[in-house]
């Protein structure tokens, strides 16, 4: 699958990136602000899960504030609200910069046996590496908030 | 600054409850860090006087832990240092000072506002109401060393 990674929200210390799939109108994240339009069930998680974006947003992708999801190498984290039910994937790629992936309702004890939550998190497995090998290569760089050159990936 | 258009519609009916939530529990872990770096501590460190494991101090390190008033309670204890400080207001606080004049009698009693915390302000009341005992010889004068 073909996406590109591209701005989501810019503020004065740090960037939010996400991710778009060749051919949809919507990035990954805005898939998942729209499946949780207001007045559902799950208003009050969806809500502390923007307020958390927020806090971040003013404070900074810090690790300590991600929780870690399969490998800690990985470097896919859950957004971590206790005792909430829905789940958003993310990638922290610095202090700086955090990509925003998709998410869902988390009805099972692992990622891993709900193939839609299963496939959030893999895809940013595979974006993870990639963008990593090539940071590695010199065709992908970070620079303060930024992160810019070939951001095409086949993942 | 590019802000989505989707989430600023959201943010637009976020409850100021949930705002105020995440916004404190957020500093109460960034406080706590704070502390611990100061004292140079680690959450492993904090997990043993706490008799937790480190993964329980983990996952209330990440910002949006529920914390029980017993819990910061316990933490305050093991680090010795304010974690919340709750306002007083000047007229409880009034309250507070006409208390602690009432108990004077007790020497060896040493003033604490409601964080546990030696009150400066009341250490000076404390003082000067001891005084005001001296003047009129109702107590011995090196009471007041016992306060300082």
């Amino acid at each position: 699958m073909r996406c590109e990674l591209e701005l989501f929200e810019e503020y004065d210390d740090i960037n939010f990136y996400s991710v778009r799939f060749e051919g949809e109108t919507e990035l990954e994240i805005e898939k998942f602000f729209l499946k949780f339009s207001s007045g559902s069930k799950y208003d009050r998680d969806f809500n502390k899960i923007i307020g958390w974006i927020d806090k971040i947003a003013e404070k900074g992708c810090l690790s300590r504030y991600f929780r870690p999801e399969g490998k800690y190498e990985d470097g896919v984290s859950a957004i971590p609200i206790e005792g909430n039910k829905i789940r958003l994937y993310c990638v922290r790629i610095t202090d700086e910069i955090l990509i925003l992936g998709n998410g869902d309702v988390k009805n099972v004890q692992r990622w891993q046996e709900d193939p839609v939550l299963k496939s959030f998190v893999e895809n940013l497995i595979k974006l993870k590496q990639k963008i990593d090998n090539r940071i590695k290569r010199g065709k992908v760089f970070i620079s303060g908030k930024e992160i810019s050159g070939n951001l095409i990936f086949d993942i | 600054m590019k802000r989505s258009k989707i989430l600023e519609e959201r943010r637009k009916s976020l409850p100021k409850d949930i705002k105020i939530f995440i916004s404190l529990s957020f500093s109460i872990v960034d406080r706590i860090h704070f502390i611990l770096e100061e004292q140079g501590k680690s959450q492993k460190e904090l997990a043993e006087l706490l008799g937790k494991k480190e993964s329980e101090i983990s996952r209330w390190m990440r910002g949006n832990h529920n914390f029980t008033l017993e819990t910061i309670a316990k933490i305050q204890a093991a680090l010795d240092k304010i974690v919340i400080d709750v306002p007083i207001e000047e007229k409880e606080y009034k309250l507070v000072k006409t208390t602690i004049t009432n108990r004077i009698e007790l020497p060896e009693m040493q003033i604490y506002d409601r964080n546990n915390v030696l009150n400066e302000s009341c250490k000076y009341e404390f003082k000067t109401s001891v005084l005001a005992w001296n003047k009129s010889a109702k107590c011995k004068k090196n009471s007041v060393g016992t306060f300082n």
